[in-house]
């Protein structure tokens, strides 16, 4: 049944992680990724691994959630990694054959290298395997709204994204809808070469533009009778509030930072 | 009609999501035969199926298990032959305004035909036939079809499939959303259309009195599966399983159906206000009656 | 029982390009009283929609005005003020509702109209009760079903406390099982909370449930009456491309036989009553 599509990748269960205020989510992922760019060696990088293994831990999102969302960037960090194995030139030389050097450096600093992008992709998944989307764009809102002083409405783009995660499977099933009417009256959506593809999607795209406009202008409407006039004077239903826990998690990933900047001085830098 | 079965399923059987843990049976053991020229009326609350069975009619879906017969063959004995299956079995879903997509009405029409790979005189004598059965004058083709009212939509996009000239047109709510007079129109196009080309009908409807009015035999689909499939007559007469299904009888039979209670003896296979008012003329002329 | 809405001598029309724009209400007068429930019926086209949309300043008649609870539309500064006080509940129910979590769909209208969070918290979980939907806070809008959907959008609507709803073709694109249940939803709401109703429909088994029925055609009103006068007029309705109860014209044909039922006869079970006296 197609009416269970859900946008995004959010892993129901419940968790501390997922019972964490969205807000500071988002502020200890940005945190973690300035924290992991900081790391200067495999001692400093070793507290940040610990870091994210913990917390995958505690969000009780099954690791074959996480291998998933790695297995697109798997490419990205192979070829890191050989670029790095050939291109850098430190240390002890293992192997040379022609053109090719491999040092020690070259291996540490690729597995170095390897671990931070592992660890930069894990946390973000984190983000979105236990927040739901219209939390993570209220989360936006709310943190970015002092930008109002700029004149930037970040009301409107977060409303704009919320309409959106909305009726995407509203469009979905549609599109599902006027593909079986096409095929009724004989489209062929499947053979032919690429551009006669192109072309057999005419008939579905023609109406679904026609769709959406029709939708967005009843929307309109629809949302001017409920009285909405745009972010001011806005209250919300929901009220975002930090909970120790949530400032107890901020406090963890403060002293990771302090120890990554201690564990960098004390032990010689890598890169 | 005739005694020849045009489209019979055999145990057709679907499940969504065959094989996960939740499992849903959309349609289960649906053995049916529609006979060629007949037109059945499809009825049955959101739900129960009727929408599943009729994509397994022209191969939008294949079922779980059994099979669909077009003339006595398999219509999946053969995949490459699956869209000649929809040319043969036409299908016209609800809202079938929405897939509207040409400049006019006249190449909107000719959107199947064209598919069929048909000549361009076949093509243009096809769609004059179709929008003359709608009831829309040839000084609609050049029209853009956005531009035509929401019932006049309608009546192009059935036109649509009727240029198919499909041995079996299936109708999916024809009338859903139009307002009564738009309601009628439809239906009556419908009838004279079966009524020119002795062509197949199977109406799906909400409307109990639509489908008493016009309908041969009456498919009723509860939970999944067939509950009757029988003459209007017979199946009426199963008034109070019926409403148990939450589905309604006409009103006429309701009425027919209270005044026996009240120890009348009428009639109840009567299903329009003008049989009953021919009924109730000729009982009260006949005397048998106390009238005044 | 005082006027609510009052539509004065209203001329409207919608500007199209190029064209001469055609009237669709011409001199249209119509006052309804607090706390009614009054039912529009007409064909497509003929300015009933309009109506709804004049009720709280969408559109804003180019003569004569419309007044809600002592305030004119045409004045920018009472949208507002007008827009919560009417509520209007439109014929696709996908297309009104804005959020991905039913509970934060009702809150929409309370936020904009900047309510306390405990209060609007309290009125959600209200709203979801009156209409039933309360065991489907959590759930996903597009999850739901055509009446349970419909049914979320009269929730958003009396979240904001209007003192008036104007429902635009609720039923048209519902199942007859989604079609009882708004209508039993809009018939509580009217008679435990005293909301004035606005029923917009072609269905007239529908409008036969209001206390006052106004047939439109072309722009104006043709018949207004209680339902059981209206329905009487059989052929007036027929030409305005309405149905008329089934019972009702069959009663209305036994009396132009000369047959003997009094009486102004609207439901099946009326006409039985009666038929099976004259029958005996």
């Amino acid at each position: 049944m197609l009416n269970d599509i859900t946008i995004g990748q959010y892993y129901k269960t419940d968790s501390p992680v997922h019972r964490m205020d969205a807000r500071m989510k988002l502020i200890l992922t940005v945190l973690f990724i300035v924290i992991i760019f900081l790391c200067k060696n495999f001692f400093s990088l070793s507290v940040m691994f610990l870091l994210t293994a913990v917390s995958i831990l505690l969000s009780k999102v099954p690791f074959r959630m996480f291998f998933k969302s790695l297995k697109p960037i798997v490419p990205i960090i192979l070829i890191t990694a050989v670029l790095n194995i050939f291109y850098i030139k430190k240390g002890m030389t293992l192997l040379s054959f022609w053109v090719i050097t491999i040092t020690t450096g070259g291996l540490y600093t690729a597995f170095f290298m390897a671990v931070r992008i592992i660890c930069l992709i894990m946390a973000s998944s984190l983000l979105t395997y236990t927040t739901v989307p219209t939390l993570l764009t209220d989360a936006i809102e709310r943190l970015l709204s002092p930008l109002k002083v700029f004149h930037i409405s970040v009301h409107t783009l977060a409303m704009m994204m919320t309409l959106a995660l909305r009726f995407i499977p509203t469009l979905i099933e549609e599109i599902d809808r006027i593909t079986n009417a096409q095929k009724a009256r004989g489209a062929d959506f499947e053979s032919g070469k690429f551009l006669d593809r192109v072309r057999a999607m005419i008939p579905v795209l023609i109406p679904l533009f026609v769709s959406a406009f029709r939708r967005a202008y009843e929307l309109s409407f629809a949302m001017t009778c409920r009285c909405y006039h745009g972010g001011d004077g806005r209250t919300r239903m929901k009220q975002m509030k930090f909970s120790a826990a949530d400032f107890l998690a901020l406090g963890v990933f403060l002293a990771a930072l302090a120890g990554v900047i201690v564990l960098n001085y004390f032990f010689t830098a890598l890169i | 009609m005739t005694n020849h079965p045009i489209l019979t399923t055999e145990d057709l059987t679907y499940i969504y999501q065959k094989g996960s843990k939740n499992e849903v049976p959309a349609i289960q053991d649906v053995s049916i035969d529609i006979m060629q020229g007949e037109l059945v009326g499809i009825i049955g609350h959101t739900g129960s199926g009727k929408s599943t069975l009729i994509e397994h009619f022209n191969a939008l879906k294949k079922g779980t298990s059994g099979r669909v017969l077009l003339d006595g063959a398999d219509i999946w004995a053969d995949r490459s032959k699956i869209r000649s299956v929809r040319f043969h079995v036409g299908v016209c879903f609800q809202y079938p305004e929405y897939q509207l997509f040409e400049e006019t009405v006249a190449k909107d029409i000719a959107f199947g035909p064209k598919n069929m790979g048909l000549q361009q005189d076949e093509i243009d004598r096809r769609v004059s036939d179709a929008l003359s059965f709608v009831g829309l004058s040839d000084a609609y083709k050049e029209k853009s079809p956005f531009d035509l009212s929401g019932g006049e939509k309608r009546r192009v996009a059935i036109a649509g499939i009727m240029a198919m000239e499909p041995q079996v047109l299936v109708l999916d709510e024809p009338c859903a959303g139009l307002d009564p007079r738009g309601r009628e129109t439809v239906l009556r196009m419908i009838a004279d259309y079966r009524a020119k080309t002795g062509c197949t009908v199977l109406l799906v409807s909400h409307s109990m009195e639509d489908v008493a009015a016009i309908a041969d035999r009456i498919l009723v689909m509860n939970q999944s599966r067939v509950a009757f499939f029988d003459t209007v007559e017979r199946v009426f007469s199963h008034a109070e399983e019926l409403q148990n299904m939450g589905l309604d009888i006409p009103q006429m039979t309701h009425l027919l159906l209270l005044l026996r209670e009240k120890g009348i003896d009428v009639p109840v296979n009567l299903y329009t206000v003008s049989q009953v008012h021919a009924m109730l003329q000729s009982r009260l002329k006949g005397g048998n009656v106390n009238a005044e | 029982m005082s006027s609510f809405i009052e539509f004065q001598h209203v001329t409207f029309a919608y500007e199209t390009e190029g064209e001469q724009p055609k009237p669709v209400l011409h001199d249209f007068s119509l006052s309804v009283e607090k706390g009614d429930f009054v039912a529009i019926l007409g064909h497509n086209g003929c300015g009933k929609s309009t109506v709804a949309k004049l009720c709280n300043g969408i559109e804003i008649p180019q003569s004569g005005c419309v007044m809600v609870d002592g305030l004119d539309t045409k004045v920018e500064d009472n949208l507002l003020a007008i827009r919560q006080r009417v509520g209007i509940v439109f014929q696709n129910p996908d297309n009104q509702i804005v959020a991905t979590i039913v509970e934060d769909d009702v809150a929409f209208g309370p936020e904009n109209l900047g309510v306390e969070p405990k209060e609007i918290r309290r009125r959600v979980d209200e709203a979801l009760k009156d209409v039933g939907m309360y065991d489907h806070r959590f759930a996903e809008p597009h999850k739901l079903s055509g009446g349970q959907k419909q049914r979320v959008a009269i929730a958003g609507i009396i979240a904001m406390q209007p003192a008036c709803i104007v429902l635009d073709e609720p039923t048209a694109m519902l199942d007859p099982r989604g079609r009882k249940d708004v209508m039993k939803t809009v018939q509580m709401l009217n008679r435990e909370f005293g909301i004035t109703v606005l029923f917009i429909t072609h269905y007239m088994d529908e409008a036969a449930k209001a206390n006052r029925v106004i047939v439109m055609d072309k722009g104006s009103i043709l018949l207004d009456g209680v339902p059981r006068d209206v329905f009487q007029q059989c052929d007036t309705l027929r030409k305005a491309g309405l149905d008329v109860p089934q019972a009702t014209s069959l009663a209305q044909l036994l009396k132009q036989d000369g047959v003997s039922l009094p009486g102004k006869i609207l439901t099946v079970e009326e006409l039985a009553e009666q038929l099976a006296a004259v029958l005996h």
